[in-house]
């Protein structure tokens, strides 16, 4: 019963910021409410047993994704976006469409409810995942670090000092610069 | 226990909100947070799988996914 009522508050406030992002203009506000998601989502997780997920979640997405996301909106310095009239095509076939499907999905998908077993004390921890991710799933995790390493030297290189921005002006340049510069001194 | 459905219901909701908000906007910027939504809703998806089936696989997908899109952060690249 505490997992119904948690379930339900935590996917109304998800819900809520997911259509606050959609309904927000500046930027900043939806990447607030995007942080509300992610955090309500954070507590599905946890709901369904899955506390590493849940963990994961919170450092990844709130702690580095969204402040990415912060620290581009803040240098860009991006305005309010411009609205435009939607389409006649969308608005008289695609809408009631959608919402035609939509409700033949839940009400399939809530008219046979399949209850998930109650979790059991052995599922989800960390290690227990550890323990798959060193065994099963050995050769993607590699491959992942692989990866992350090529990550690390992509941002160096991106943002290493000692790449050439600007091309070094030719020599015959460099020469008509000097002249230039001569001819205006006298 | 909460039901299998309602999760999927909860995920596909959030997909469609990411979809919508990937089509209907128009700041670069936004679009790639509706694309970060649409990749939570199939963390979702997968993670109710895992404890449906009582798979821990699904979790180590979720961390793979997690992995990829941090292996995009330092270009700022979407997730996809």
């Amino acid at each position: 019963m505490l997992h119904f009522v948690l379930f339900f508050i935590f996917a109304a406030i998800c819900l809520g910021g997911a259509i606050n992002l959609l309904a927000q203009k500046h930027p900043i506000s939806s990447a607030l409410s995007l942080i509300v998601v992610m955090g309500s989502l954070a507590v599905e997780y946890l709901l369904l047993g899955a506390e590493f997920v849940a963990i994961v979640q919170v450092i990844i997405y709130a702690g580095a994704i969204m402040v990415l996301f912060v620290f581009v909106i803040m240098l860009l310095n991006a305005g309010i976006e411009e609205h435009t009239r939607g389409s006649r095509v969308a608005l008289i076939l695609g809408f009631p469409g959608m919402l035609a499907l939509g409700l033949l999905i839940s009400w399939v998908l809530v008219r046979n409810p399949e209850p998930t077993v109650p979790v059991g004390a052995e599922y989800g921890p960390a290690n227990a995942i550890g323990r798959l991710l060193f065994h099963e799933f050995i050769l993607p995790f590699e491959v992942t670090s692989v990866l992350i390493l090529i990550a690390i030297m992509g941002a160096v290189v991106l943002a290493s000092p000692m790449h050439p921005r600007f091309p070094e002006p030719e020599p015959e340049q460099r020469e008509l610069v000097a002249a230039g510069e001569s001819r205006s001194d006298s | 226990m909460v039901p299998l459905s309602y999760y999927l219901l909860l995920s596909a909701v959030l997909f469609v909100c990411g979809v919508a908000g990937f089509l209907l906007k128009r700041n670069i910027i936004t679009i790639f947070m509706s694309i970060e939504l649409m990749l939570n809703a199939v963390n979702l998806s997968f993670v109710a799988f895992a404890a449906h089936w009582h798979r821990l696989s699904g979790q180590v997908f979720v961390f793979f996914v997690m992995a990829w899109r941090l292996w995009l952060l330092p270009w700022g690249l979407p997730g996809g």
